[in-house]
This record gives C-alpha cells, sequence and structure tokens, in this order.
C-alpha cells in the first residue's frame, strides 16, 4: 500500500470523510516516517559557492536521495518561489537539484507542489542544462482538498493541494529568511507553499480582531499546527543567499553564508536554521509550538551534525 | 412602492456600486498611480507591464506576508510599477500611501537597514546594496534593482527622483522619535513603531506585546538600544510599567533590581533590560550596564522635562 492509498483509505473510514474533508491522522505520518529511522547523521550542513553541489553532498551525507525516493514514487517538492527580491525565495539551483536527485532515484513523478512557475526555474544559472527536468515537473493542481486537522490549536482546518499529502515522498525546500511575522521563516512556514491562498490568510489575518495584523502567537500556531498535517520527508534548506532584514518580501540585507542544510526532522532543521537569523529557537514561537506538538527536537544538542565543504 | 418609484430603486442598486467602483478608481489612480512618473525623461528606463494595485485588506493579495506590517502603521493604497532600460535592467518600484506622515515615516523606518548612504530624496532617504528607500508626507516608497551594476544603481537614483518630484507635501518625524534624537548621540538606526509587530522585530522578548506599545521609538546603537514607549497619560504609563515589571521578573530574567526610579533585570543572553517610567513615558535602555543605562535614560528624560511640566 503506497502513501496515496493509506491517506484514501484512511479518509474513508471516517463518518463524515465520504461527504465531507478528510482527517490528518498521526498514523499516515508514521507509515512514511518509520521508513526513515536509523540514520546516523541527524544533520547535513554543506558549505560551497557551487550551491546545486551543495545540495547533492547534504543529501549524501543523509544517505542518498535512495533514502527518501523508492523507485517509482510521486514525489511533491516544495520550494519558496513566488518572491520578487534577491534572497527571497528558494535559489533554484538548489531546488533544480533535488528534483534531478529524485528522478536519479527512480522517482515516477515529481510534483512541484507549490507551483513554480517555469520562469522561477529559469532564474537559476543550471536551468539550461536541466531544461529536460524542468519541463517534466508536474504542476500540483487546484488546492482544493479539504483537511481538517482535529489536534490542531488554531488551524482546525486547511485547504490544500493534494501532493502535499498525497505524494508518496514529500521533500521541503524552502530558503531561509528573515519574516517580519514569525522573526524567521524556514521548513514549517514553507509548508504554508501548498494552502489555498484562504487558508494562508486565515494564517495571517489572526482571530479577525482590531489588531489582527500583530497576532503573532496565531500566526505562529498555524504554522505548527499545519506540521501536524504532514512533515516532510526531507527537508534541504537553501542558507546560500537570503535576506536578513524586510522578510519575507525584503529587499533587505543580503547575507551570504553559502550554505544548504538538510535533515529529516523539521523542528531539528529549523531550530539549527533560526541561527542563521541570529535567533535561538526558543525564542521562535513556532518552533517552540511544534515542539510542545512532539513534532521533532529542539535541543541542538542533542542532534548529530555533520558539516563538509565542496 | 409604486412601478416609477421601484424602478428608480432597482437603477441606484444597479448604479451605485458602479459609482463607488468608479470612484475607488479614481482614488487609486489620483493617490497612487499619479505618484509614478510614466512620461518624464527617465534616461532610458521605460514602464514595463500594467502597475498593480492594492488597497485596504487587499495589499495581501499583492505582497502576500509582507503586508502586516504596513497595516500596523496605517496603510491605504499601494502601487508596483516595473521599469526597464534597452530589456536588460529592471527595476521595481513600489510605492505605499499610509495613512498619515507618521506612518509613513514609521513604515519607512521599519525598512531601512543599519548600513546603507543617506540620499536627499523626499524627507529622508538611504540607498542600500541593489535598493533604495524614501519616505515623503503620506508616502513610503522603496525602489529595487536586481544588481549592483553602476547603471542600476543611478536608474534607482533616477526614479526615485522623478518620484519625489509627484509627491508635493512633505512631513515631519513623529515625537517619539524627535524625543529619542534630541537626547542621545546619532544612532544606527532609528524606528518608529505603532504596535506589537515593528516591537517585536526590535525587542524579541516581547513578541506579544506585553508591554502595551502603541507609540514608540527606538534608537540602536552597536552596543545598545534605547527603547522609548508614549502612553495616553500617566496613569497609563504606571499601569504598563507594573506589568513590565511582572513580565520581566518571570523565569527567563534573573537578577531582578529595583531602584527609586525603575527597575532592572538581565535576559537569557547576559544583557541588562533597564526599565524607567517617568510621566507618561517608559524607557527602556537594553545592552549597557546599570550605571551606563541610567546616565543615558537620565537623559532622555531630562529633555522631556518642559513636556512635564506642562
Amino acid at each position: 500500500m503506497d502513501r496515496r492509498e493509506f491517506v484514501k483509505k484512511s479518509a474513508a473510514v471516517g463518518a463524515s470523510a465520504m461527504l465531507g474533508p478528510l482527517v490528518a491522522t498521526d498514523a499516515a505520518a508514521q507509515l512514511t516516517r518509520s521508513r526513515l529511522q536509523g540514520g546516523s547523521v541527524d544533520l547535513a550542513v554543506v558549505h560551497g559557492a557551487d550551491y546545486y553541489g551543495a545540495a547533492v553532498k547534504a543529501v549524501e551525507i543523509l544517505g542518498g536521495m535512495s533514502r527518501f525516493v523508492p523507485q517509482g514514487a510521486n514525489v511533491g517538492v516544495l520550494v519558496n518561489s513566488p518572491w520578487p527580491n534577491p534572497g527571497t525565495y528558494t535559489n533554484p539551483d538548489v531546488g533544480l537539484a533535488v528534483v534531478q536527485m529524485c528522478f536519479d532515484a527512480g522517482a515516477k513523478e515529481v510534483y512541484s507542489v507549490e507551483g513554480a512557475s517555469t520562469a522561477y526555474w529559469e532564474r537559476g544559472s543550471l536551468a539550461k542544462r536541466h531544461a529536460e527536468v524542468i519541463a517534466g515537473i508536474k504542476p500540483s493542481g487546484e488546492r482544493d482538498l479539504s483537511i481538517e486537522i482535529p489536534e490542531g490549536k488554531a488551524l482546525k482546518r486547511a485547504e490544500i493541494c493534494r501532493p502535499l499529502v498525497e505524494s508518496d515522498v514529500l521533500v521541503n525546500v524552502p530558503v531561509v529568511k528573515d519574516h517580519a511575522g514569525t522573526r524567521f521563516t524556514c521548513t514549517m512556514k514553507n509548508m504554508m507553499g501548498g494552502c489555498h491562498h484562504s487558508t494562508n490568510r486565515f494564517f495571517h489575518f489572526g482571530g479577525g480582531g482590531a489588531d489582527w495584523y500583530d497576532d503573532v502567537e496565531h500566526l505562529s500556531q498555524c504554522i505548527a499546527d499545519l506540521s501536524l498535517l504532514r512533515q516532510a520527508d526531507l527537508c534541504v534548506v537553501d542558507a546560500t543567499e537570503f535576506v536578513t532584514t524586510n522578510g519575507p518580501r525584503g529587499p533587505g540585507r543580503l547575507r551570504k553564508p553559502q550554505e544548504v542544510v538538510a535533515g529529516i526532522d523539521t523542528v531539528a532543521v529549523d531550530a539549527f536554521c533560526a541561527k542563521f537569523l541570529g535567533l535561538n529557537a526558543v525564542d521562535v514561537p513556532m518552533v517552540r509550538m511544534a515542539y510542545e506538538h512532539g513534532l521533532g527536537e529542539m535541543d541542538l544538542g542533542k542532534l548529530s551534525i555533520e558539516t563538509a565543504a565542496i | 412602492m409604486s412601478k416609477p418609484r421601484a424602478s428608480i430603486v432597482l437603477s441606484l442598486l444597479v448604479v451605485l456600486p458602479l459609482f463607488l467602483q468608479c470612484c475607488e478608481k479614481r482614488d487609486v489612480e489620483e493617490s497612487v498611480l499619479a505618484r509614478l512618473p510614466y512620461d518624464a525623461d527617465l534616461d532610458g528606463w521605460e514602464a514595463e507591464g500594467e502597475p498593480q494595485t492594492a488597497e485596504g485588506e487587499d495589499l495581501f493579495e499583492l505582497i502576500n506576508g509582507g503586508a502586516e506590517i504596513y497595516h500596523e502603521y496605517g496603510f491605504r493604497r499601494a502601487a508596483i510599477q516595473s521599469y526597464s532600460k534597452r530589456a536588460e535592467r529592471t527595476i521595481n518600484v513600489e510605492l505605499y500611501e499610509m495613512e498619515d506622515p507618521a506612518s509613513a515615516y514609521g513604515a519607512y523606518s521599519f525598512k531601512i537597514g543599519k548600513t546603507g548612504e543617506p540620499i536627499y530624496i523626499g524627507d529622508e532617504g538611504k540607498l542600500e546594496d541593489y535598493y533604495l528607500s524614501f519616505w515623503k508626507g503620506h508616502f513610503v516608497v522603496t525602489v529595487v534593482g536586481y544588481d549592483t551594476a553602476p547603471e542600476t544603481r543611478e536608474g534607482l537614483m533616477v526614479l526615485a527622483r522623478a518620484i519625489d518630484e509627484r509627491i508635493p507635501e512633505g512631513g515631519g518625524r513623529p515625537e517619539p522619535v524627535g524625543l529619542l534624537l534630541g537626547a542621545l548621540p546619532e544612532p544606527a538606526r532609528v524606528t518608529y513603531m505603532e504596535g506589537g509587530l515593528a516591537l517585536s522585530n526590535r525587542l524579541p522578548f516581547d513578541a506579544g506585546n506585553t508591554l502595551g506599545l502603541r507609540q514608540g521609538a527606538v534608537a540602536e546603537y552597536d552596543t545598545h538600544s534605547v527603547f522609548l514607549f508614549a502612553y495616553e497619560d500617566e496613569d497609563e504609563s504606571r499601569e504598563w510599567n507594573q506589568r513590565a515589571r511582572d513580565r520581566l521578573e518571570g523565569d527567563e530574567f534573573h537578577d531582578f533590581r529595583s531602584y527609586a526610579e525603575g527597575f532592572s533585570v538581565q535576559d537569557a543572553a547576559g544583557q541588562v533590560v533597564y526599565v524607567v517610567a517617568s510621566g507618561r513615558f517608559m524607557l527602556i535602555c537594553v545592552g549597557l550596564e546599570h550605571s551606563a543605562a541610567r546616565t543615558v535614560i537620565a537623559s532622555v528624560l531630562e529633555r522631556q522635562r518642559p513636556e512635564r511640566a506642562e
């Protein structure tokens, strides 16, 4: 049974599933994550000016893409693409590396969960060389799947695109950067890229009170709750060049550590990447809230981190 | 209702929405679009494509998660227009009409970094690596290039000057900024704040705006920051000072000390947070040791003394 069948069958059992939204279950997540246990390295951090190569190396340190992508799998790749300004979107070379690795591992289909346009991929330096790969990326379709999140504290339901939950493998490829609302954005916030506009609006517009715009707690809790839906099987973070001010849209001051970070624990990855913005994980509400949900490890001292340079 | 009267009512129901739509369109045209240069000599830069506009909460549709901070300061309308030169270079202009000059100054002061060079455009402006921002009257403008070539950087200035000429009225800095800058040396950056979102980006431990900021400013230096919170009156200031005391006696702070004029704690990073309430103001110095913090705060209070006497 693959993930898609499992999700559909789980939904069919629920009393409301035939007529209403799906219900996210912890069991569906376990189906995928149980396959990933046993790695010796929690986080891979690779430095280098070759961003494509750094992404490849980071995944290699974790065991290679074949550890995450079985033959014939449908893979959802979630990049952060829609922003116009430098340092605000995932470097397409990093995203391309992930897509290529998925195909090389035997993926049958690769979906762009967020619906990145061809123009986005063509911003990268390797677009011409990988034109065929870009042409092979499938769109995610409409964000018309309504799914309930019973354990969500602020977010009880989300409208999402199907590959976010139905793809056999989900690879989250965010850019780490400043964000005026949540202080920084990385893997967990990037999941909003698979949600319908109305769901994202709910995140940002808060409880609808007079001062909705500064309801950081609501926004952060929604982000943490969204990760109850599904955590990515693999996170590959673009920490090559990013804005440290005026995020998420920019323009802002650019920092260029030229690093790619990879891991499977989304909380751990975000906790580590918060440091690129000079933040401690405990000071970032969405990381703390996701940790409180039991979604991963926030204490970097408990993690095995391997670094490399190319 | 008689037939003639019914048809008048029906006609109004049809015509009125159309009339209001036309008024809104005229507002956008007269306010923001009129500030964008289309027919001027722009040294070869030409408008590319149609402008994108937004009013009120629709700003979220235009700039997504970047919208909240503008709403916190008081947002009315925005326009974004691309310009290109010989189809080789592109510059994006973002023009925001805010509720009043204080709002515009606030949004500008939030956006700018601590580095960059001042430019003499508008009421105040700054040129950073690949973009510039300025404010004038009700408007805050950002002009973004996508490279740092001299021709592009000159293009930023050409467009900024052309927009400056189209905004007739200037404005002044809000009171809290004047109070800080009148007493302290020139900071690396001063930010005017009107709510919790701006505050959480400058005072990390107060993500929930537990200090009740409605109007305030912060002057940032390499070693420390000085915050000024302005309340409605002395009673309100006293109330929020007590709440600040309760908040900062929490677990994440230590070494609580009480003085005749206020109190101090140390945060998790070991920085001294020194708090004084005086009249309708509360002042907080973060990062200096106790006696230096006391001196800095005293210098600001000295400037306010004539205001207190009123």
